[in-house]
């Protein structure tokens, strides 16, 4: 757990970082191209068969050719994935929680100060801003925020009383800054913390060398070259375990490394390996995950064709009771398959059906189990000057991802149109268990709507993350990326963008019941660049009202940007679904202006 | 609370398309200097009754929309001269301009008014113009899938998105009576 604290943040000079990660680039570099020149002039001229014929120069050849991809293979596993990229990232985003922190420091000066642990950081209102207060000496901000006016200075019992309220707004501020601080700190120890796992990681088993020349050579090298060939099977494994072995961009760097044949023999012999790794490109992934759901597709069928015949034969000869335990066990299997194919088949169709517009559907990844998950991109995003990542809400799942991919097709397709010259992508990301349900039901025991509760928010935020860190690792040069939510989809984007220095350069939040901070400041994208809209009506007004979610967005004192947005439909509820709605008896403000937003055309609209 | 039922509304689904790309051909043909059209786009059908309610069951909204390049979108006369000859035309016309955010120093924003039948035309400015004509909510038309093609307005099309994406039928490949866009009388100002 980092113990980086609030002064180490402030005053650490993470250039370092970069500098280390430039050599490290360096020596990477100068020492695959002696690799090279071991294979390519040493092995193939000077030692050629033409100088040298014999079975020793044989295996002399061998033996250096090997040595040469073992030393390329050490170089790409460990200094380039393992540290070169993940000096890189964590510099990177150091610095920006850096750059957030000094902004911070520099709202506080002279009216508040930081106290506290590194786990524990917080804001009090400084003894200076006491005494002004005590003095009546105040900014006019802090008086409005007070809601003091100058008449009621006049008096003593006047005067005082505004102390006690100017005071209790300053320790407001103190609270609001407390936890922007917090936030900061967050992410800083999240990027701590990861890198240093990165790191450790390393001191592991590391990979054989091939056997030295000599007496046990012919009884070592068969061994070494059949481990040798399952080598990028093993690193690919370890990447996709979910521990932390490599940041995104070191896998992405990993991937580009490989040889055409090699990276073919991986999606051969691990595809469900890959199409879900982030970090590798999407016109990589995309195809693998067709192919992965096709299959399912197929085998689910066949499985559930089987089951069913043999429960039909255990009912028919009585063995359905003689071997009760087996039969429910059969019957359990086929309910599961059921559920899996359906949301397979779902999620097939929706495919085949495609965007509407002729941009391709990239799926970037998918799960059939229960509710079922899905990434499904309307263009790719890896060349796109502009991208969008889309977190639906509420009761989202496979069985309606249809409906989920024509609304990211609806924000590509206006994205397009206001920014013909530009390419835009947007992805539908529904990777994490959306709750079932907004409205209370009823249970065992207390009222229960899963839209109430934190907790899926919470729980999709590491996946969340580390999809945008791959989209940007994938991405050929800069990347201009907006994470937008729609409903419970703002909790999830919102408790992300506070955890992590998110891959992202702006917000959007459409319907939001809160984003799970109190300021737009404590996400990592910063409040300048938070987008908020709710419409009059909209049934998720009343989750607001309750605060379960954090701060209302739209609010002034929320301190993002806000924008407008028509209630179309008939009632709260078909308003909370109807943002993107194309009914023309309404006019489209939030359409538009979430366009805009996502082309990066909002100079005209602070 | 409870639902207005859906309006009485002068066209169908099937016939919207016909209708749409009238009022788009309709448009331009007002527009002096028409540079053409680079995209036309389709949504798929959007159903009323998941977005309105069990009134509009049976309803759907159709929208079609029209896009310059971003060196037309540029032009003066594009983003400018059109701009303010549509806003004249649409008022003398007597459509109900519900929605005039063009900012005067950018020429950014969007002009939006409803026909007397319903159409809503919307113009939208920024680093792309465009032209995008809704029905709003329309009784569908039982077992109609996609419309027969009909050509751009303008004529052509750099990219024709609605073809590409399978939303209308390639040309020759009528499954119906050809369709005459211009059978029908128009409610366009300039309609000859």
């Amino acid at each position: 757990m980092s113990e980086m604290h609030w002064k180490d943040l402030k005053q650490t000079d993470f250039g370092m970082l970069k500098s280390l990660a430039d050599q490290w680039d360096a020596y990477i570099n100068d020492m695959v191209a002696q690799a090279e020149i071991l294979t390519a002039d040493v092995v193939k001229k000077h030692l050629s068969a033409e100088n040298y014929e014999s079975e020793t120069a044989d295996d002399v050849r061998h033996q250096a050719d090997l040595l040469a991809d073992s030393i390329q293979d050490d170089l790409h596993e460990y200094a380039m994935v393992k540290i070169r990229a993940t000096l890189e990232d964590t510099h990177v985003e150091l610095v920006e929680c850096q750059a957030q922190l000094m902004d911070l420091i520099e709202v506080v000066t002279g009216e508040y100060r930081f106290e506290g642990s590194s786990q524990e950081p917080y804001v009090v209102v400084s003894n200076g801003h006491y005494e002004r207060i005590a003095e009546l000496d105040v900014s006019a901000a802090l008086m409005e925020r007070a809601g003091v006016k100058e008449s009621d200075l006049v008096t003593d019992f006047g005067a005082n009383e505004s102390r006690g309220r100017l005071i209790e707004a300053a320790e407001a501020v103190a609270g609001e800054l407390t936890e922007v601080l917090k936030a900061i700190m967050t992410r800083a120890h999240h990027a701590d913390d990861e890198a240093a796992a990165i790191l450790r990681s390393i001191v592991d088993t590391p990979a054989e060398q091939p056997p030295p020349l000599g007496a046990t050579y012919d009884d070592l090298i068969d061994d070494y070259e059949t481990a040798n060939a399952e080598r990028n099977v093993a690193f690919l494994q370890e990447l996709a375990s979910g521990e932390s072995e490599a940041t995104a961009t070191g896998v992405n760097d990993w991937w580009d490394s490989l040889s055409d044949e090699e990276q073919a023999a991986l999606i051969d012999s691990n595809p469900e390996l890959i199409g879900g790794l982030d970090g590798i490109p999407a016109d990589v992934r995309s195809p693998v995950n067709y192919d992965l759901l096709t299959t399912e597709v197929e085998e689910n069928g066949a499985r559930i064709e089987e089951i069913q015949a043999q429960l039909d034969q255990m009912l028919a000869d009585g063995s359905s009771s003689s071997q009760a335990e087996e039969y429910r066990d059969l019957q359990m299997e086929l309910g599961e398959l059921q559920e899996r194919q359906a949301n397979a088949t779902s999620l097939q169709e929706a495919l085949d059906a495609g965007s509407g517009s002729g941009e391709d559907l990239f799926l970037l990844d998918f799960d059939t189990a229960a509710d079922g998950q899905a990434a499904v991109s309307v263009g790719n995003p890896d060349d796109a000057d502009h991208t969008a990542v889309y977190v639906p809400g509420t009761t989202s799942d496979l069985e309606g991802v249809s409906g989920l991919i024509s609304d990211a097709a609806i924000l590509q397709a206006d994205a397009a149109t206001w920014a013909p010259d530009d390419k835009t992508a947007v992805v539908m990301w529904l990777d994490y268990d959306a709750p079932d349900n907004a409205m209370p039901i009823k249970q065992e025991g207390p009222l229960y709507p899963e839209a109430y509760t934190t907790e899926q928010a919470l729980d999709s935020r590491s996946g969340l993350n580390s999809f945008l860190e791959g989209m940007e690792a994938s991405h050929d040069g800069e990347s201009h990326t907006t994470l937008m939510g729609h409903s419970y989809g703002t909790v999830a984007t919102g408790a992300t963008a506070a955890e992590y220095q998110i891959a992202a350069d702006q917000i959007i939040d459409f319907a939001s019941p809160g984003l799970l901070v109190d300021t737009a400041d404590e996400l990592s994208v910063g409040g300048d660049n938070v987008w908020s809209t709710r419409a009059d009506g909209d049934v998720i007004n009343l989750a607001v009202t309750t605060g379960a979610m954090g701060a209302d967005p739209t609010a002034t004192e929320f301190g993002g940007n806000t924008f407008d947005a028509d209630a179309i439909g008939d009632g709260g509820s078909a308003i909370h679904g109807g943002y993107l709605s194309a009914n023309g008896n309404d006019p489209n403000t939030a359409r538009e202006t979430m366009a805009l937003i996502i082309t990066g055309q909002t100079a005209g609209l602070r | 609370m409870g639902q207005d039922p859906p309006p009485e509304r002068e066209f169908d689904e099937a016939e919207a398309y016909p209708l749409l790309e009238q009022a788009a051909a309709d448009t331009i043909a007002a527009l002096p200097d028409f540079p053409g059209f680079e995209s036309r786009r389709y949504l798929r059908p959007e159903d009323c009754g998941e977005t309105l309610g069990s009134e509009y069951e049976g309803w759907v909204a159709i929208e079609i929309s029209y896009g310059f390049s971003g060196e037309n979108s540029a032009l003066p006369l594009v983003r400018t001269d059109y701009t303010n000859l549509l806003r004249q035309i649409w008022e003398e016309a007597g459509f109900d301009v519900h929605r005039d955010s063009i900012d005067p120093e950018t020429g950014n924003g969007s002009l939006e008014a409803e026909r007397p039948d319903g159409v809503n035309l919307w113009w939208g400015v920024a680093k792309g113009v465009s032209l995008t004509l809704q029905t709003g909510c329309i009784p569908a038309t039982p077992d109609f899938d996609k419309p027969d093609y009909i050509s751009p307005a303008g004529g052509t099309v750099t990219t024709d998105h609605a073809l590409a994406g399978d939303l209308m039928n390639p040309p020759g490949d009528s499954t119906t009576e050809a369709i005459d866009p211009f059978a029908t009388a128009s409610e366009s100002p300039t309609a000859g």
